[in-house]
């Protein structure tokens, strides 16, 4: 086989977390150790969340995985919680569709596909995988379990699969984007990288990549404050009391810093008094608001729902939403300053109601 | 006038064809609703089975043959549902792949290295 989705670890929690406190398992107690000569990449995590017996949603909040101790939440911070989860059982999830951290190597050095950059993106290691789960304002009192999905391989056996002539053993991870539309290009030159055993970290994806880094990014956040009437709210770190925690910032000033993102994915749990959802730019021309308009999403209608099924479905359901497409394309955020807002009808959105996640691709690049 | 031996026989074939179709009718139209469609057809094509057999046992003549007949439909049909049963649990079961969201992760298009968006 040339490659086995399996489990490379998976960390239950019983007992009480107390709010705002972290539970960090070893990778030991997860089994997700690696043998001497073994590499793997985390494909997916599954979040199974707390739930009290009535119904009550448990505020899993945070969830970072930590690739060889080199934690990366400022890269993939996931929500636990039921409602907004980013991480649902692959069993569970509507039409079986998934958002992966990204395509297996295998996948990625499949001939033809000159840019791997892009799509190798997995969360690589190679010696242990551990997790980070941190609840919010109150205790979780109710059994979690969190399970990483993805693919190991001996380096040899890797060599291997990478040597037959449809493979490429060799990762050029340089990638341009050419935004036609707003007439711009973003290029990222990075050297080819051998696929061994000692530069798998170095991948794409991997924790100990030199710069430029490309990792694969998934946030989420929540108005911490209520909306102002009328007004975009922007879920913004520097503004005191907009979010909680700076991995919660989706306010990318990358303007002043030297970085990209590339968004595929944009989700929203609308709440009462919601009305748009859209993504800012700041340096367009032609339009800032993404899409054009902004995008209607209310709590009867909302296009970009992610997460647990319901409204939409019945709550006893187990179904869930992944994150949908962004406007069927991807946008770039290069040079200016993007981010996510919301607005609501005229009437305030109670704090702490509306969830939004975005997925995708973040490139930093030498200062 | 036919022999009545022959008579007899076709009484049988007739009996066989009738308790087939019906074993099929009784499967198809009258138990497609039904949430094991299967087991509950294979019960039914007993009953016809039984029905038929103790007719056979308490009547003489052509009416004895047609039970038998009767009988031996319903046998042949359910025959063709158990080699049905033991064909499936041969096969391998079907397993949950989890499939990506599609344009997620597509490369750019064969032949450029440059993402279009």
């Amino acid at each position: 086989m040339r490659k086995e989705l399996s489990i490379l670890g998976q960390w239950t929690h019983t007992g009480t977390l107390a709010a705002n406190t972290e539970w960090q398992p070893s990778a030991a107690s997860g089994n997700a150790e690696l043998d001497t000569d073994e590499l793997a990449e985390v494909l997916y995590l599954e979040i199974t969340p707390p739930v009290l017996p009535d119904g009550t949603i448990e505020p899993l909040e945070h969830v970072w995985p930590v690739l060889d101790e080199t934690p990366i939440r400022e890269y993939v911070n996931l929500c636990g919680r039921k409602d907004a989860l980013m991480g649902p059982r692959m069993r569970h999830t509507y039409e079986g569709m998934i958002v992966p951290f990204g395509m297996g190597i295998v996948d990625s050095l499949h001939r033809p596909n000159p840019a791997p950059g892009l799509t190798a993106t997995t969360l690589k290691y190679k010696d242990k995988l551990r997790i980070i789960a941190r609840a919010g304002a109150t205790d979780i009192t109710q059994p979690f379990t969190i399970t990483a999905w993805g693919y190991r391989y001996t380096e040899e056996e890797l060599a291997r699969i990478l040597s037959a002539p449809e493979y490429s053993p060799v990762l050029n991870p340089s990638v341009t984007i050419n935004d036609r539309g707003r007439g711009r290009v973003f290029s990222l030159s990075k050297a080819p990288i051998q696929v061994n055993a000692a530069n798998w970290d170095r991948l794409p994806g991997g924790a100990k990549q030199e710069k430029p880094i490309i990792m694969p990014f998934f946030r989420w956040s929540r108005n911490a404050k209520a909306t102002t009437v009328n007004m975009e709210y922007q879920f913004r770190y520097d503004i005191v009391g907009n979010v909680d925690l700076p991995e919660m910032d989706l306010y990318f000033t990358f303007d002043i810093k030297a970085k990209a993102l590339l968004v595929k994915g944009l989700g929203v749990r609308a709440a009462t008094n919601l009305k748009y959802t859209w993504i800012n730019l700041s340096a367009d021309t032609l339009h800032k608001e993404h899409p054009k308009g902004k995008l209607l999403t209310t709590v009867d209608y909302n296009p970009l729902h992610f997460g647990m099924a319901y409204p939409f479905w019945p709550a006893d359901l187990p179904m869930y939403y992944a994150i949908p497409r962004f406007a069927g394309d991807d946008l770039l955020i290069y040079k200016e300053l993007g981010y996510i807002a919301i607005q609501d009808n005229g009437t305030q959105v109670a704090a702490n109601s509306v969830y939004v996640a975005i997925n995708g691709v973040l490139f930093e690049m030498a200062e | 006038m036919l022999p009545a031996r022959f008579t007899e026989d076709l009484a049988q074939m007739g009996g066989a064809v009738a308790g087939g179709l019906g074993a099929e009718y009784i499967k198809t139209q009258l138990l497609k609703n039904v949430q094991n469609v299967e087991t509950t057809s294979l019960l039914a094509d007993f009953g016809i089975a039984a029905v038929g057999i103790f007719g056979a046992s308490q009547i003489r003549g052509t009416f004895a043959s047609l039970a038998e007949g009767l009988a031996l439909g319903a046998l042949g049909h359910a025959g063709v549902t158990l080699l049905g049963f033991l064909g499936r649990a041969g096969a391998q079961s079907r397993v949950f792949y989890p499939t990506y969201v599609s344009s997620y992760y597509s490369p750019p298009a064969v032949g450029s290295s440059v993402l279009e968006i």
